[in-house]
């Protein structure tokens, strides 16, 4: 099978495909995911080593559990499920800090407006770096959830399937996790404010 | 000056077509660097995020695949040849258990044994056999021949089939 087909098969045809008894055509499937899975799993648990195994778990449970999969959902958000899942579980495993987002969870939601003007940011690498080396100190539950809303396959509704939560949760996590990093970034550039929060318009 | 609340800096950051979406706010933004920057943040923040992933190592579709499909094993030569001892063994056996089995008759009753219509059809072969068991020693060495061509043969025909298939 040539590259060309790589790209034009879907994932259902894929799937079908390897149910069929064409076992090696998971390898489309692993290329198709490894990277997005890597990053995930890695802003989870913040070590490439460790990523690398949970993604290589991932794999292997979404291979032994594919004749159960039923196509109600797309590939994509029922593998990152498993993906969550076992990153999940590693750190609880691990005795990491990871706490099940929940609704009593306020997270940091104090918000200050900053005074920092456009011209703070022009240095997009700087930005880059630091924002590169916030999300790795963000709590996993945020790293996470930040990380799923920046795939771009997936919606709010994909996110609630994969986090198995209803999708006002995930906004309302996704809001906190935006704001963390957001915060992070403004911290990093010493800018203090006058204005203790935002007022609606 | 009132600024605008980081719910709806977020999603006029997310919106496709912002003043469209939230005319207000985009008023607002017009006239605040402040609350420009603040969606900047978080338009290029997310745009970082989405830009940065991170890659595996590139042999890990290779690796991850030589685990979840195993080749299929290659029976070595010796453990085939191995195997055929099984039936050869019992081959052997049953013409022991045979060898001593007519040592323990009489030929006269060796010969009643035969089945009559074999008798009739080629009694020369009854003949040669009666003649072969008229001497113990001879007729051991004889049977010790046949089941020597008899695994000879099953070797030769059953490996060189299997070898011709892994090929």
């Amino acid at each position: 099978m040539g590259k060309g087909d790589k790209t034009i098969a879907t994932d259902i045809e894929v799937i079908k495909r390897i149910k069929t008894g064409d076992e090696r055509a998971f390898a489309i499937l692993i290329d198709r995911y490894k990277t997005k899975a890597m990053t995930l799993a890695f802003r989870m648990l913040k070590n490439t080593h460790d990523a690398e195994d949970a993604i290589q778990e991932s794999f292997i449970r979404a291979f032994r559990s594919l004749p159960m999969f039923e196509e109600r959902s797309a590939f994509s958000t029922w593998f990152y499920r498993i993906v969550y899942n076992v990153c999940a579980s590693e750190l609880r495993k691990t005795q990491q800090e990871y706490v099940y987002l929940d609704d009593d969870d306020t997270g940091n939601n104090e918000v200050e407006h900053t005074d920092w003007i456009p011209s703070t940011l022009h240095e997009q690498a700087e930005l880059e770096k630091i924002t590169l080396w916030e999300i790795e100190k963000l709590p996993a539950k945020y790293s996470g959830i930040l990380t799923l809303y920046c795939f771009e396959e997936l919606g709010y509704e994909e996110i609630s399937a994969v986090l198995q939560i209803p999708i006002g949760t995930v906004k309302t996590h996704l809001f906190r996790a935006r704001l963390q990093l957001r915060n992070a970034i403004a911290k990093h550039y010493h800018i203090t404010t006058e204005h203790p929060k935002g007022v609606h318009v | 000056m009132n600024h605008l609340s980081h719910e709806i800096l977020q999603q006029y950051a997310d919106a496709e077509h912002p003043a469209l979406a939230l005319p207000d706010a985009h008023k607002h933004i017009m006239v605040c660097p402040q609350c420009t920057a603040e969606v900047e943040i978080y338009r290029r923040s997310e745009a970082i995020l989405q830009a940065n992933l991170i890659e595996s190592r590139a042999e890990f579709t290779a690796q991850l695949m030589s685990l979840l499909v195993a080749p299929k094993p290659v029976v070595h030569p010796s453990r085939e040849r191995f195997k055929l001892l099984i039936p050869a063994f019992v081959l052997s056996a049953l013409m022991l258990i045979m060898i001593f089995w007519n040592q323990s008759i009489p030929t006269t009753a060796y010969k009643a044994t035969v089945p009559k219509t074999i008798q009739d059809i080629a009694p020369s072969v009854i003949n040669g056999l009666t003649m072969y068991t008229a001497s113990g020693i001879t007729r051991n060495i004889a049977l010790i021949v046949i089941t020597l061509v008899i695994l000879f043969t099953f070797e030769r025909v059953f490996l060189q089939r299997n070898s011709f298939h892994r090929k």
